[in-house]
């Protein structure tokens, strides 16, 4: 966990460091959209340094291994 | 990313082989033979027509709008609400293909070279490569590629050539043992993962110089028959040297590197030929970076794109910690779950704006200006 947390901590600083100067001068609509996105940035960062299993993309991917299978099991029923 | 970048056609059509061939020859051969056998060749005919006629898809979109980009072409036929209702799944799916490239690029260290590196200290390292590559610029990109393509594609023929001596043809026979039925499956999956992620380059068409573009199909199609020709080519070679065996171990191409003996002058270059291959993870990542970016200013209507570019980096690292960290579960995914999520995804907004574009031209006579 503490090498997680030094790893997610060094590269939010560096990409502060460098997006900081420039959010600054973005317009409105730009510096929103930043924004937005450190909201699932945060999010994905605590599930990964504290090791959660709390819904992320694969939970929605997995919606569609059934129909997947079923089409599989079509294809080629030996291999399924 | 800037406004006036521009590349020629022979450099697009470069980064295209290289994003279709990048991962795929690394990933692709053992899977694949090990579901179809020695037909896996075939299954990668018949996935490489599939790619073949998306690719014939886009290149019309590219013919009917050159300047644009997908997103604006999807506005420009569909409207705004559409646009948006089809493209955010697209972009998710996006965000997770990058991530998923690295994922490989991880699980590939952690089996082969960097046993007791963290696969999260591997993935942060070549994100920030990506985005870095991204920020630099298609240009940027273009221009490394042509160096790069020589090291890759040289030491992808220089392992076909150094393990002739283990040759043997005659484990190409029986081609089909167990009917077509298995063949097809492989196909599923060879078309889900690369062919029809190539659907995403319509987004950065529009970057080939207008002087160029009457040449951009020709270059175009001969870089994805070159592409099919290398997978063929490779997994032929991977069965003609281990046989049954080329099903079972990952990474053919690396194995089959691991075999090279020559008059005990050329031996263990594994690492030397690994680390060529992961050009191939890392081009095909750095594309894919600068397609999602592009994606995001289009559809978000952004002015300065590049502020956005280490965000996105740095959740699309995340993504490849936190998802489908067990490699059974990965497997499991590109096999089975990742061409019909791409079918859905990338293929039918694309086949959407496609019909759209076609009615929109042809069939309303009057309607006959360019988008």
């Amino acid at each position: 966990m503490p090498g997680k947390f030094i790893t997610v901590l060094l590269l939010a600083s560096a990409m502060l460091a460098h997006d900081l100067p420039k959010f600054k001068k973005a317009r409105a609509r730009d510096r929103l959209v930043y924004g937005a996105f450190l909201v699932p940035l945060l999010y994905l960062a605590f599930i990964f340094v504290t090791a959660r299993s709390w819904p992320n993309l694969d939970s929605i991917f997995n919606v569609l291994r059934g129909p997947a299978q079923q089409f599989i099991h079509w294809l080629n029923p030996v291999n399924s | 990313m800037r406004k006036q970048e521009r590349v020629s056609s022979l450099q697009m059509s470069m980064l295209f082989l290289f994003f279709m061939t990048g991962s795929s020859i690394v990933i692709v051969p053992a899977p694949l033979t090990n579901i179809a056998g020695n037909g896996a060749w075939i299954s990668l005919l018949i996935a490489s027509t599939m790619g073949m006629i998306l690719l014939s898809g886009i290149l019309y979109l590219n013919r009917r709008a050159p300047d644009l980009s997908l997103v604006e072409q999807s506005r420009s036929v569909l409207g705004n609400i559409p646009t948006l209702l089809l493209l955010i799944p697209f972009t998710c799916v996006l965000f997770w293909n990058i991530a998923g490239i690295v994922l490989e690029i991880g699980t590939f260290f952690k089996s082969t070279m960097l046993k007791e590196t963290p696969t999260y200290a591997v993935n942060s390292m070549f994100f920030v490569t990506i985005a870095l590559t991204a920020l630099a610029g298609i240009e940027v990109i273009a221009r490394m590629a042509t160096l790069f393509f020589t090291l890759m594609f040289g030491c992808i023929v220089l392992v076909w050539v150094l393990v002739a001596g283990l040759y043997h043809p005659e484990y190409l026979l029986p081609v089909m043992p167990d009917g077509i039925r298995p063949i097809l499956n492989a196909a599923y999956v060879v078309y889900g993962f690369p062919y029809s992620e190539l659907v995403v380059f319509s987004i950065i068409l529009p970057f080939v110089k207008s002087e160029d573009k009457p040449k951009l199909s020709k270059h175009m199609y001969l870089a994805l028959i070159v592409n099919a020709i290398t997978l063929i080519v490779s997994v032929l070679s991977s069965i003609m040297v281990l046989g049954p065996l080329s099903g079972d171990l990952k990474y053919s191409l690396y194995q089959l590197a691991r075999l090279i003996y020559f008059q005990e002058i050329i031996e263990r270059i594994e690492s030397v030929i690994g680390f060529a291959l992961i050009i191939g993870f890392y081009f095909k990542a750095s594309i894919l970076m600068l397609i999602l970016i592009k994606t995001l200013k289009d559809l978000l209507g952004l002015k300065n794109e590049r502020l956005i570019a280490l965000p996105v980096a740095f959740i699309c690292l995340l993504l490849s910690v936190t998802t489908y960290t067990k490699e059974a579960e990965l497997e499991e995914l590109v096999n089975l779950t990742w061409p019909l999520l791409n079918n859905l995804a990338y293929a039918l907004p694309f086949l959407l704006i496609l019909g759209g574009t076609f009615i929109r031209f042809h069939l309303k006579r009057g309607n006959k200006q360019p988008l």
